[in-house]
C-alpha cells in the first residue's frame, strides 16, 4: 500500500510534466493553429543550455535557472516567424513538417555538441534527488513533490491568464475565429509573439522540472517527449486545455503503475495501448467535441 | 466644407488578382450621418468595408478617416483609431460568453470600459441577463444586438455594419435600424452595407448604389428611394 501511494505520487509528478508540455503546445494551437512538434525539443535544448552553464560556471545554480528561462523564451519566440507564413496560409501539413524539421536539427545539435552525445547528468544540488520525504512508511523524493506543486501552480496561472486577462481573451478569440478577432482589432503578430513567449517561459519551467525528476537529459529525450505530448493532445482533443491536463495526469499515473507492477519494459506499451483504445473509441479525443 | 468628413474614400480600387471588386469608388461619410451602401450580392459593398478596415489592401486610391490617411494601416491600428465593425453574419465568438464578446469589443479602449458596458446593458437588458451564457446560445436577433453592442464597446467614431439585416426577422430588422437611428442622434456616424435596400433607404440619410464595383448612383436616401431606376432594380417596385 505504501509503495502504491509513492507510485501514485511519482506518476502524478511525471503526469504533471506531460501536462505542462501539452498545455504549452495547446497554447500554440490557440495562437497559431499549429502543432509545434519541436516544443519538446526546445525543452531538451533548454536543459542542455542549463547543463552547459553549470559545467562552465562551477555549478552556479541561480545563474543556470536564469539562463534556462531566458533561452527557452528566446528559442520558442525564434520559431514564431517560421510558422507565421504557414499559419496565415492555413498550411497544416507543412506546419507539421516544419516543426519536425526544427526538432531534428535540435536533436542533431545536442548529440554533436552536448557531452559528446552522451546523457548529460545534473549535479545533486540541482536535482534535489537526495532529499527524500518520509511519512510513516511512505518514502518519496522531494523533487516529485516540488514538481507536482510547480505544475499545479503553473497550470492554474496559465488558466487564469487565458480565461481572466485581456490578452488571454484575445488569444482565445484568435483561436476561435481569426477573422473576427482581427476585425475586433486584435493584433495578429503581437498577440502571437506573446503566446510564443509565454509558451517559452513554460518550456523553461518544464526543463527545470525535468532536471529535478529525471536528473539527466539526452539527445533522444526530445523525440520521446514530443511523441507522448502529441499523442496526449490527440487523446484529449486538439487545443482542449482542461482535457489535456487531465489526460496527462492520468497517463502519468498509468505509466508509473505499469513501471512498478508490470514485469519488464511494458510501460510504453501500456501508455500507447490505453491511448489507442481511446482514439478508436472516441475519434475526436476523450474531451473533444462530437461532430 | 466647414467640417472634416469622418470618412473620405477617393478613387478606391480593390482587386483580387486580375478581378477588381471595387473600381475607382468615391465616397464621403459626414459626422452624424447614416450612409447606406446598397446593391446586389457581389456589388463590392463588403469589399469596400473590408478595405476601410484594412483587411483588404487597396490597389489604388486613398481612404481618409478624420483627416488621417489610413489606406495602408493595419486593422488593429484602424480599430484603435476609432472605427469598429459589425461583421456580416454577426461574427459571434460563439464559444465565448456574451460578456467576453463585449470585453473583446473594448480591446482598444484606453480607459475603464465599465461605464460603456453599463450603457450597452441599458440599451439591451437581455445581454445583461445572458452575460455568462455562450454567445452561440443566443437567438439570431440577440446575436445581432450583441454584435452591435460589441462594436460600440470601444466608443468608436465610426461604425461599419456589413449586412445588418441578414437572416433577421422583419421585427428585428426594424428594431436594429431604429436603434441605429437612436445612436446617430447621440452623435455616432454609421456606414452600412445592405441588400435590403428598402429598409436601408428608409432609415439612412444618404445612399450609394453600387453595381459590379462601381457607384452607379448616389444621393439623399429619400431621393434614391423615389428614383424609378432604383425602385425597379433594388426595391422590386413598380
Amino acid at each position: 500500500m505504501e509503495s502504491f501511494i509513492a507510485q501514485i505520487i511519482v506518476g502524478l509528478a511525471t503526469g504533471g510534466i506531460y501536462a505542462l508540455l501539452v498545455l504549452g503546445m495547446n497554447l500554440l494551437v490557440l495562437v497559431r493553429n499549429i502543432v509545434h512538434h519541436s516544443y519538446s525539443h526546445i525543452v531538451v535544448l533548454t536543459m542542455a543550455m542549463g547543463w552547459l552553464t553549470l559545467t562552465h560556471t562551477g555549478n552556479n545554480i541561480p545563474l543556470c535557472i536564469v539562463v534556462m528561462l531566458v533561452s527557452a523564451i528566446v528559442f520558442t519566440i525564434a520559431t514564431e516567424p517560421l510558422f507565421r507564413p504557414l499559419s496565415v496560409r492555413g498550411a497544416d501539413l507543412e506546419t507539421v513538417t516544419l516543426a519536425m524539421g526544427i526538432g531534428i536539427i535540435i536533436t542533431e545539435f545536442i548529440s554533436k555538441y552536448i557531452n559528446g552525445g552522451a546523457n548529460f547528468a545534473f549535479p545533486d544540488a540541482m536535482t534535489g534527488r537526495q532529499n527524500t520525504i518520509n511519512i510513516g512508511l511512505i518514502s518519496f523524493s522531494a523533487a516529485n513533490i516540488v514538481t507536482l506543486v510547480c505544475c499545479a501552480v503553473v497550470a492554474v496561472a496559465l488558466m487564469w491568464f487565458l480565461f481572466k486577462s485581456k490578452e488571454g481573451r484575445a488569444i482565445r478569440a484568435m483561436a476561435q475565429n481569426l477573422r473576427v478577432a482581427r476585425m475586433l482589432g486584435i493584433p495578429f503578430g503581437r498577440t502571437g509573439v506573446l503566446g510564443f513567449g509565454i509558451a517559452g517561459l513554460l518550456a523553461g519551467i518544464i526543463a527545470i522540472l525535468c532536471i529535478m525528476t529525471l536528473g539527466a537529459g539526452s539527445p533522444a529525450l526530445g523525440d520521446t517527449f514530443a511523441v507522448k505530448a502529441i499523442i496526449l493532445m490527440l487523446f484529449a482533443g486538439m487545443g482542449n486545455l482542461k482535457g489535456g491536463l487531465l489526460s496527462a495526469l492520468f497517463m502519468g499515473v498509468v505509466e508509473a503503475m505499469a513501471l512498478a507492477y508490470l514485469p519488464g519494459r511494458w510501460t510504453e506499451a501500456v501508455f500507447y495501448g490505453v491511448i489507442m483504445l481511446v482514439i478508436i473509441w472516441k475519434p475526436n479525443g476523450l474531451f473533444g467535441k462530437q461532430h | 466644407m466647414e467640417q472634416t468628413n469622418v470618412l473620405n474614400v477617393e478613387g478606391l480600387s480593390v482587386c483580387y488578382g486580375p478581378i477588381c471588386a471595387v473600381r475607382k469608388i468615391d465616397l464621403q461619410v459626414r459626422p452624424g450621418e447614416i450612409v447606406a451602401l446598397i446593391g446586389a450580392n457581389g456589388a463590392g459593398k463588403s469589399t469596400l468595408i473590408n478595405a476601410v478596415l484594412g483587411l483588404q489592401r487597396a490597389k489604388s486610391g486613398t481612404i481618409t478617416f478624420l483627416g488621417q490617411d489610413i489606406t495602408r494601416w493595419k486593422t488593429e491600428k484602424v480599430v484603435a483609431a476609432g472605427i469598429s465593425v459589425v461583421p456580416e453574419g454577426r461574427g459571434m465568438l460563439a464559444d465565448m460568453t456574451v460578456l467576453e464578446n463585449l470585453q473583446l469589443g473594448a480591446y482598444h479602449h484606453k480607459g475603464d470600459y465599465g461605464p460603456m458596458l453599463e450603457k450597452v446593458f441599458s440599451y439591451f437588458p437581455i445581454l445583461n441577463d445572458r452575460k455568462t451564457q455562450k454567445a452561440g446560445t443566443l437567438s439570431g436577433g440577440e446575436q445581432q444586438m450583441l454584435a452591435i453592442s460589441r462594436a460600440l464597446m470601444g466608443e468608436p467614431r465610426l461604425v461599419l455594419l456589413d449586412e445588418p439585416s441578414l437572416a433577421l426577422s422583419p421585427a428585428y430588422v426594424d428594431k436594429i435600424f431604429r436603434f441605429l437611428v437612436e445612436m446617430k442622434r447621440q452623435g455616432l456616424t454609421i456606414l452600412l452595407s445592405e441588400q435590403n435596400a428598402r429598409k436601408a433607404l428608409q432609415y439612412a440619410d444618404r445612399g450609394y448604389v453600387l453595381d459590379l464595383g462601381v457607384t452607379v448612383m448616389e444621393g439623399p436616401a429619400r431621393q434614391l428611394a423615389d428614383d424609378p431606376e432604383v425602385r425597379r432594380a433594388y426595391l422590386g417596385g413598380e
